[in-house]
């Protein structure tokens, strides 16, 4: 089913109608869908864009139809259009210092694209406009962006402002006209990277403008290549995973994806001279973990996560008590039945450079799952680790590098894609972002929900950092030697209290 | 503030020299206001070489305009040649009848121009502004004077409107409100040729920039996220094609003094045109020299609050 649906558009401009600007360009846009729109510059891709909302100076003699949900836009009226523009259609424009009036404050401007749809309160479309600014990536600061012009933000934010206009309404599609041109390569993949997750978690289809083939090539998961005007080659990118229309609706319905009950677990400390010593490691501890949900779990060192987290991933076995993953139970496997439990669920370190092999290639690491299992062809196992190093953003080139000449950053998502590669349910995060500085933490955690909305992953994740935690987390367990103390909802906790619970400085009443 | 104090020591700046340079100008022209009295047979010359004496015409030219500086500060601006009064008073009375014609024409012509401009720049090309620009390009070569006449034309042939002056005779009689009333009816003519030559330039001038402001990227973002109509117009592209028409309406500040000169004159308003049209023909130099630094200072005061105007809009020139 194909939410935008282009047939032989072609335009014609006043000054020169032997020439056609756009000629015959069609395509069709599944939900969820990115389509990258490659090309020289002048081979009619910016004109197509503003021609598909109806945008194009009244001197364009326009033919063709642009179908959103089958309803043909060139036919409506132009009232009608601007309805459909900035509701179901958004878009956004290359030059972030011109897309902008220099006028008015920025924030303004997004209230503005609410106004112009919707019959909203002040106060709401304000809301409203902070809430998608946040989602943007405007972190810090809202309310001084809010209030800046456009001149006293960076490109950066100039471009991330333009985004939350387009996306604002919630649209089915958005074009995006070279939306990093005048970007650095950092922010490029950040406002890449946001496209991305837009596309997985919201279902939002993208059209892609733009020149280079790099950015397609991270991002896109079709390519159609124009030049004067027509479409001269379709790439078609095999190794992507076809889009998977409306996936986060189901999710969450069909019960716990983890239910731990009465877990136990008890080391046993052999001396020299036979004595025996015991510690409860895990003292009967009862957990769920629901499907496409993030668990938090903290606690003191000492107190049996990481015991806890070992058992959860078939790596060690509990002396009492079950695990059930997806509602069967875990316990007590053996032979070819516990691997695929462990296939089910995979655990990420924290210290990621020294969890790859430094001899491996990043394509090498990724499959070693794979080949262990002995799952797939060279060939199929080659196209997954593509697709893999895709859904984690990292380009195709980097499948050939080594782990030491990859950032920090970039090891992690590899070690993610490797722990991708099973398919697994479960993700255990061991203080999986400790090493890493803010700001490579915070895309790697927009990545992990990207991968969680749209496959519907469980996340168990560990970590002190109880911010960390009451962000990424909808549940968080405290752990205590061995029992779980309180499970509070990530929202109403106080951090002083949480902190010091981590912190083992204080009693907490069980 | 220190944006403003720099904008009105300029402002003093202009005012001083155009001053000089009028001084200037003037005394180098040939003739002076005692010319006739020379000529006439029955006046010797030792009485014409007293009166010249007696109105300070003997003095340098700079002690001349030394004392025409000092007289300003009194707020005198010299004493008029011809009327034999303070040229302060004197302007004063004819500027207020100028002013009482050329403010409401001013203001009316920007409420016309402003929606009509940035309606025709919306509808671009349809025959509503084929027809506007065919007739506006008509309006702008018909000379003033010859829009002044056919109006008095039409007044006359139709005994509509009164054809001369500001007041019927003997309106002194009458109470208040029937003399504004006469006023007003008097003013229709002189008001209307006005009008007729100034708006056509302005709604240019507002088409003109409101068609940029339409095609400027940011207009087009707006329209691409679906907003339009009144919000488009007045959030957009009204602000976005200010900056020439803020700069234009302090133009027509300036021209508040001067627009009407050749108008009064045809039509007999006793505004500031008749009387610099007598004081130059008799060579009454500060009644000029008192006229000229009128209009300076509305040019100047027209820029200076177009500045400020622009300061207090665009956030771009604050910071």
């Amino acid at each position: 089913m194909f939410i935008f649906e282009v047939e032989g558009l072609t335009v014609r401009y006043g000054a020169s109608r032997g020439r056609r600007a756009v000629d015959g360009v069609s395509f069709a846009l599944g939900s969820g869908e990115i389509l990258g729109v490659s090309g020289p510059s002048g081979c009619g891709k910016s004109t197509m864009a503003l021609a598909l909302i109806g945008l194009l100076p009244a001197d364009a003699e326009v033919s063709g139809t642009v179908r959103l949900r089958g309803r043909d836009l060139r036919a409506c009226s132009e009232r009608d259009r601007a309805a459909i523009r900035g509701a179901d259609v958004g878009i956004i424009f290359q030059e972030s210092a011109l897309a902008l009036s220099p006028l008015r404050p920025v924030g303004a401007q997004i209230v503005d694209v609410v106004n112009a749809h919707t019959a909203c309160n002040r106060r709401a479309a304000r809301e409203r406009a902070l809430q998608t600014m946040a989602d943007v990536g405007l972190g810090d600061s809202l309310e001084r962006i809010y209030e800046s012009y456009p001149h006293e933000l960076s490109g950066g934010q100039r471009q991330r402002v333009l985004i939350a206009q387009a996306i604002i309404n919630r649209p089915a599609v958005v074009i995006a006209d070279e939306p990093t041109a005048s970007l650095d390569a950092a922010v490029r993949q950040d406002v890449l990277d946001l496209i991305r997750t837009l596309s997985v978690r919201q279902g939002t289809s993208f059209i892609l403008i733009s020149h280079s083939a790099e950015v397609l090539a991270s991002t896109a998961h079709r390519v159609i290549e124009m030049r004067n005007g027509q479409v001269v080659a379709t790439e078609a990118r095999p190794h992507m995973a076809a889009p998977r229309p409306s996936a986060p609706a189901s999710l969450t319905s069909r019960g716990p994806s983890i239910d731990i009950r009465g877990a136990a677990k008890v080391h046993a400390q052999r001396r020299l001279f036979s004595t025996r010593h015991f510690v409860k490691a895990v003292d009967g501890v009862d957990l769920r973990i629901e499907r496409g949900r993030t668990l938090g779990l903290t606690g003191p060192s000492g107190c049996g996560k990481s015991t806890l987290a070992r058992c959860l991933a078939g790596l060690d076995t509990l002396d009492a008590g079950e695990i059930r993953i997806d509602g069967r139970p875990m316990t007590g496997l053996r032979g070819r039945d516990r691997q695929i439990h462990r296939n089910q669920v995979q655990l990420i370190f924290q210290d990621s450079a020294a969890a790859l092999n430094p001899r491996f290639t990043v394509h090498d690491a990724i499959i070693e799952p794979l080949v262990v299992q002995d799952a797939g062809t060279r060939g199929e196992r080659h196209h997954r680790a593509i697709e893999l190093l895709h859904q984690v953003g990292l380009p195709a080139e980097s499948i050939d590098a080594r782990p030491g000449e990859l950032s920090g950053g970039e090891r992690q998502r590899v070690a993610i894609a490797r722990a991708l590669a099973t398919k697994p349910r479960v993700l255990i995060l061991d203080e999986a972002f400790s090493g890493l500085d803010v700001e490579t933490r915070q895309r790697i955690i927009a990545l992990l929900q990207g991968i969680q909305a749209t496959d519907g992953l469980s996340y168990l994740c560990i970590s002190h950092d109880v911010d960390l935690l009451t962000e990424l987390a909808s549940e968080i367990a405290v752990m205590r030697d061995g029992r779980i103390v309180a499970t509070p909802a990530a929202a109403s906790l106080p951090s002083d209290f949480m902190v010091a619970v981590a912190g083992g400085s204080m009693k907490v009443p069980a | 503030m220190r944006f403003v104090l720099g904008r009105l020591g300029h402002s003093a700046l202009v005012l001083l020299s155009v001053s000089m340079l009028t001084f200037a100008l003037i005394e180098l022209s040939p003739g002076e206001f005692f010319d006739d009295l020379k000529v006439d047979v029955k006046i010797g010359a030792s009485t014409v070489e007293t009166l010249r004496q007696q109105s300070g015409l003997t003095a340098s030219p700079v002690t001349r305009y030394v004392t025409w500086v000092g007289s300003v500060a009194r707020g005198e601006f010299g004493i008029s040649l011809a009327h034999r009064v303070p040229v302060g008073t004197l302007l004063w009375d004819r500027a207020r009848n100028t002013l009482l014609l050329t403010v409401p024409a001013t203001l009316v012509c920007w409420a016309i121009a402003l929606p009509l401009g940035l309606w025709l720049a919306r509808h671009r090309g349809r025959w509503t502004d084929r027809i506007f620009n065919t007739a506006s390009s008509t309006l702008l070569s018909l000379p003033d004077i010859l829009v002044a006449l056919l109006l008095l034309f039409v007044a006359l042939r139709t005994g509509l409107f009164p054809t001369g002056g500001m007041f019927s005779p003997g309106v002194e009689s009458l109470g208040a409100a029937a003399r504004i009333r006469d006023m007003a009816l008097h003013a229709v003519l002189p008001f209307s040729a006005l009008l007729i030559v100034l708006l056509p330039p302005v709604v240019r001038h507002v088409r003109a920039s409101a068609i940029e402001a339409i095609d400027a990227p940011a207009v087009r973002a707006a329209r691409g996220h679906g907003i339009s109509g009144w919000q488009l117009t007045t959030r957009y592209i009204l602000p976005l094609s200010a900056n020439p028409l803020i700069s234009l309406a302090g133009l027509s500040c300036a021209a508040l003094v001067s627009a009407s000169v050749l108008i009064e004159v045809v039509m007999s308003w006793p505004g500031l045109g008749p009387l610099l049209v007598e004081s130059l023909l008799a060579k009454d130099v500060h009644v000029v020299l008192g006229a000229s630094m009128l209009a300076t200072l509305f040019l100047v005061t027209g820029n200076l609050l177009a500045d400020l105007t622009l300061y207090a809009v665009d956030p771009r020139v604050r910071s």
